[in-house]
């Protein structure tokens, strides 16, 4: 028979060869396919990816889940049923619902059909398919469930942002009360229930009264004995809360009294420093509240913006920078007459080099030829090196000794021979 | 040469050079300046002294002016050679019967500078005897007499 041809080649191909979409390969097995080991496994896998998915946005439908925003704006989970990509969230652009979308497309009813028809093909046990779909009463409850929810949501951001609001109203209050009192150059009270209210509930008790003494705008520069006395309490770190107790004179009484929260709130820290105010108390001081006190504000701290001053005592000094003195750094030291003796730091240069000899030293044998000879100590006219002599009869260090012994007898000997008078030049 | 070569005229200077040199051989030729042999040992010392300058130091001493040494050491025949490390005198083997010092003077430069090197290495180690490098053919050969008879 002859050969067949193209056409007819690829119609009987196709007659015989079928595609696995799972598996994504043709086969000539037909409906044994399913049950092949290759294809049971990718059933497995995707089954297992799919049931995982699933199973999360179950755990949405129980207990919906509303998120700010476009929370995970356009993912889409592929359905391996359906052939097809589904949105994975809901969105209106300013909520989420979270997995809204696919759990909306496994109520509907083409994916039920086509769960169906892939268990059918790829011939799964019906037990697991109730587990890929969900019931009737179940999607009811999820649609009443997603509509309680985001009523909730709602509200909540309802509530939020009306509190903000309000403390946004709060804060503008008080800016705008501060500029004025700035502005007519004179101190007036704040009511500190703005501060209090939230955190201690105090009730106000602050008495309206200009602060009229003439007293320096710098309250550091400023005349009258017990202004100093807020300059004593400068060194608190406390910034804007320092007490200032009652001046020794009676005449200017001016307590400056700041009540001040001693917790701020957070969205008011920065202008906290700038609340003041001043109470013009008379001379019975009792009619302040104990608590008061220790929230007291002096006018040092006031001009100084509520930092910590730094009062420095004289040095002696005289003359500063705008005077023109002279500067520190070339001024002689306060402290050399303290510190003679050991001006210079470190080890001087015989010292330097000593322990540098001591230190190649360190690196030589330790058992090297005459470790212990002392080199410095001075010797006399009598001292011979340690010399193991040629005709010696003893040991090495005897022949000192012997040499000193030979040397004497020789002397005497020559002596012995000289007549004691007479003047005989030694020969060299 | 021997001008190249620090000299010691007294035995207070030769004590103190035993005594200060630190770690280092210290080479003491006894002898003449104006000798035959003495020239030739000094012209080899000097050429060699800047190169074992990190193991050792060379000094001339005139023999006439240290009676004392010249008897101590038994000096007889001139040049002779004294090795100290650490102001402790060193014996070197050099085939000869005197170990105490080296007689005559050496063939090459290279002689002298082995015996120096063998003899810092043995002195490192802790030896006080220790034997020359160079072939006897090169050493001048003498007998030793005891001087009193």
């Amino acid at each position: 028979m002859a050969a067949p041809t193209k056409k007819q080649i690829s119609s009987e191909f196709k007659q015989r060869f079928s595609y696995c979409e799972l598996c994504r390969h043709s086969h000539d097995r037909g409906k044994k396919h399913a049950f092949s080991k290759r294809h049971r496994e990718k059933v497995k896998a995707v089954l297992g990816k799919y049931g995982a998915k699933v199973k999360s946005a179950r755990q949405d439908m129980r207990d919906p889940c509303i998120l700010p925003g476009r929370y995970e704006a356009d993912t889409k989970y592929w359905c391996y049923m359906c052939a097809s990509e589904v949105h994975k969230h809901i969105s209106d652009g300013e909520v989420t619902v979270r997995h809204a979308g696919f759990i909306e497309h496994l109520m509907s009813h083409e994916h039920a059909q086509k769960v169906d028809r892939f268990w059918r093909i790829n011939r799964i046990e019906t037990d697991l398919q109730p587990k890929f779909l969900i019931s009737r009463d179940s999607q009811d409850k999820y649609k009443q469930a997603v509509e309680e929810a985001l009523r909730i949501h709602e509200a909540k951001e309802e509530r939020l942002m009306s509190q903000s609001a309000a403390k946004i109203r709060r804060v503008e209050s008080n800016r705008s009360l501060l500029l004025q009192s700035s502005g007519s150059s004179t101190l007036v009270t704040k009511p500190s229930e703005t501060f209090t209210a939230s955190s201690q509930g105090v009730a106000p008790n602050r008495e309206l009264a200009p602060w009229t003494t003439p007293t320096a705008p710098s309250g550091i520069g400023s005349a009258g004995s017990n202004v100093r006395d807020p300059l004593t309490h400068k060194a608190e770190d406390v910034p804007g809360c320092s007490h200032q107790s009652n001046g020794p004179s009676g005449e200017m009484h001016e307590q400056a009294v700041l009540h001040n929260s001693n917790q701020p709130d957070p969205a008011s820290t920065g202008s906290n420093q700038f609340q003041l105010a001043v109470l013009n108390h008379s001379a019975a001081a009792a009619q302040q509240k104990p608590g008061v006190l220790s929230r007291v504000q002096t006018i040092g701290v006031i001009s100084s913006g509520g930092l910590t001053a730094v009062h420095v005592k004289d040095r002696g000094i005289d003359g500063n920078i705008h005077t023109g003195a002279l500067p520190p750094w070339l001024r002689d030291d306060d402290n050399e007459d303290t510190e003679e003796g050991y001006q210079k730091m470190g080890p001087s240069e015989v010292e330097f080099r000593k322990h540098t000899e001591q230190q190649r030293k360190s690196k030589l044998n330790p058992k090297r030829v005459g470790v212990n000879f002392d080199h410095t100590s001075p010797s006399n006219e009598e001292w011979l090196p340690s010399f193991g002599r040629v005709w010696n009869t003893g040991r090495r260090w005897q022949s000192r000794h012997q040499y000193r012994k030979e040397a004497n007898q020789s002397k005497s000997f020559k002596r012995r021979r000289m007549p004691p008078n007479s003047t005989v030049s030694k020969p060299p | 040469m021997s001008f190249l070569l620090p000299k010691l005229t007294s035995k207070k200077e030769v004590d103190q050079v035993i005594k200060t040199t630190e770690d280092l051989v210290l080479v003491l030729r006894f002898g003449r300046d104006t000798d035959l042999v003495c020239m030739q040992l000094d012209e080899i010392l000097s050429k060699t002294a800047h190169d074992v300058s990190k193991m050792a130091t060379v000094y001339c001493v005139d023999s006439d002016s240290v009676p004392v040494y010249t008897q101590y050491f038994d000096i007889a025949l001139i040049p002779a050679t004294i090795f100290f490390f650490n102001g402790q005198h060193m014996k070197v083997d050099y085939g000869t019967p005197d170990h105490t010092k080296f007689i005559g003077s050496f063939k090459t430069k290279q002689d002298f500078i082995d015996l120096v090197e063998v003899i810092y290495r043995g002195a490192m180690k802790g030896k006080l005897m220790v034997r020359s490098p160079i072939d006897p053919q090169n050493i001048t050969q003498y007998e030793l007499l005891y001087q009193d008879i």
